[in-house]
């Protein structure tokens, strides 16, 4: 419920950002670009993603903070690196459990835009990552009580120590909104290609991953600004 | 362009958000984790046995009662004698489980059984009794490994199999085949039959 609200008020705030109506008609015009012409590198983006940090303040388990670098090729591939933090520092109220833990990560991949041929204020994009991290969890619990046999049995583990890879696909859109400014939605479909396992316990969560299913799907709102570069 | 490009976020958010909703937990159904036992015969190929078997197991929270015969008396008591009144001559003679779970009674055509273990000792005893005169006990050594699910699924106990044993009257020898006791219900240990029961 609470990421749901800040999606929607975030899609408010891109709608509130999004170019004026004459601007709109300015770049409607489908102009085609002689792709043959344009040079290689076309410069420099950062970008951060706005529902990590924004789902938490809402209510969230989760919480994940990220900046990501990418490259510009021809207009047409876009190379990135992101560098984020994730943490939860959660507990069940039903089953009292306690679950802590929190961890960089980093995903390599690139965007491929698909509307290279064409001059637009943005670009449809689709994109792949692959994903990593290395982080230590605390979890902790009531005693397990013996149904059976009677007794009970502690529950408490400190610095589990776990590491996680995965692979993204993404697709999504980008929007000029300024000048060098730009804000976009991608949506995210995750796959764990493999999480380390410990004979008392499972991740609950994984820094840049999420919750740890076998796939699962994510939402990226991402600001952009693209460093000028005289040559682009 | 542009109505296009809200459409395409529009639609974004909607499936992110109804995804995102989908994205429920599913809990195993039991969360006691069972060791899985298969009857074989010599060949390995799983039987039916035709006695009837009930299985039973002391309980590690019943009282144990001993008996104790002496030259001139008979002591009873619920620990075993100290080593100075062992001096005198008493010998055990009785030691009784005074309560014990009963974990499958009368049971015909077993092909199997699914035993519970203990979350806190690492020795378990079931007691196998096909007839009122034929009784093996079977011995169960075990790691025991909390283990926590997820925070929606909770903790339940699992087991590593360290060793197995039995006495010998019907089951000939006794393997195991899957050390990792959890609730997935693999067979964890073998029981090979002397004779086809």
């Amino acid at each position: 419920m609470s990421k749901s609200t800040f999606l929607w008020l975030v899609s408010c705030l891109c709608l509130f950002c999004m170019p004026a109506n004459g601007q709109e008609k300015k770049f409607a015009k489908k102009e085609t670009v002689p792709t043959d012409t344009i040079p290689l590198f076309q410069g420099f983006a950062v970008s951060t993603d706005l529902v990590g940090p924004g789902a938490y303040l809402f209510g969230s388990d989760f919480m994940s903070a990220e900046v990501a670098l990418e490259v510009n090729l021809k207009n047409r591939f876009f190379p990135v690196v992101e560098i984020g933090y994730g943490k939860t520092d959660a507990t069940n109220e039903d089953s009292e459990l306690h679950y802590r833990t929190s961890a960089p990560y980093f995903r390599v991949g690139m965007d491929y835009n698909v509307q290279y041929k064409k001059r637009l204020p943005g670009y449809i994009f689709a994109g792949v990552r692959l994903g990593y991290t290395n982080f230590t969890y605390d979890v902790e619990g009531p005693s397990l009580k013996d149904p059976v046999w009677g007794g009970e049995a502690p529950f408490a583990f400190a610095d589990v120590s776990g590491n996680a890879l995965w692979g993204e696909l993404l697709a999504g859109v980008k929007v000029t909104v300024c000048k060098n400014l730009m804000m976009g939605w991608s949506l995210r479909y995750k796959m764990r290609i493999s999480v380390s396992d410990h004979p008392n316990s499972a991740p609950w969560y994984i820094p840049g991953f999420g919750a740890n299913n076998n796939t699962k799907f994510g939402v990226a709102y991402n600001l952009i600004y693209r460093i000028p570069w005289k040559g682009r | 362009m542009m109505k296009k490009m809200w459409l395409l976020i529009g639609v974004c958010w909607m499936a992110g958000w109804f995804l995102q909703a989908c994205e429920e937990e599913d809990c195993a159904l039991t969360t006691v984790a069972y060791g899985s036992f298969m009857f074989v015969d010599e060949a390995g190929k799983q039987v039916a046995l035709a006695d009837t078997l009930s299985v039973t197991a002391p309980l590690y929270t019943s009282d144990t009662l001993y008996v104790y015969e002496g030259a001139y008396d008979t002591l009873t008591s619920l620990y075993p004698i100290d080593t100075l009144t062992a001096d005198k001559g008493y010998h055990l003679v009785l030691q009784v489980t005074r309560e014990e779970e009963l974990i499958l009674n009368r049971k015909t055509g077993a092909t199997g059984l699914e035993v519970p273990f203990s979350y806190t000792a690492t020795t378990d005893t079931f007691f196998l009794r096909y007839s009122a005169q034929v009784r093996d006990t079977l011995w169960v050594t075990h790691e025991n490994l909390p283990y926590f699910t997820s925070m929606d699924c909770g903790t339940v106990m699992h087991y590593k199999l360290t060793d197995v044993k039995s006495t010998h009257h019907l089951i000939d020898s006794v393997e195991i085949v899957n050390k990792d006791v959890t609730n997935n219900l693999k067979t964890n240990v073998k029981i090979y039959f002397s004779v086809a029961r």
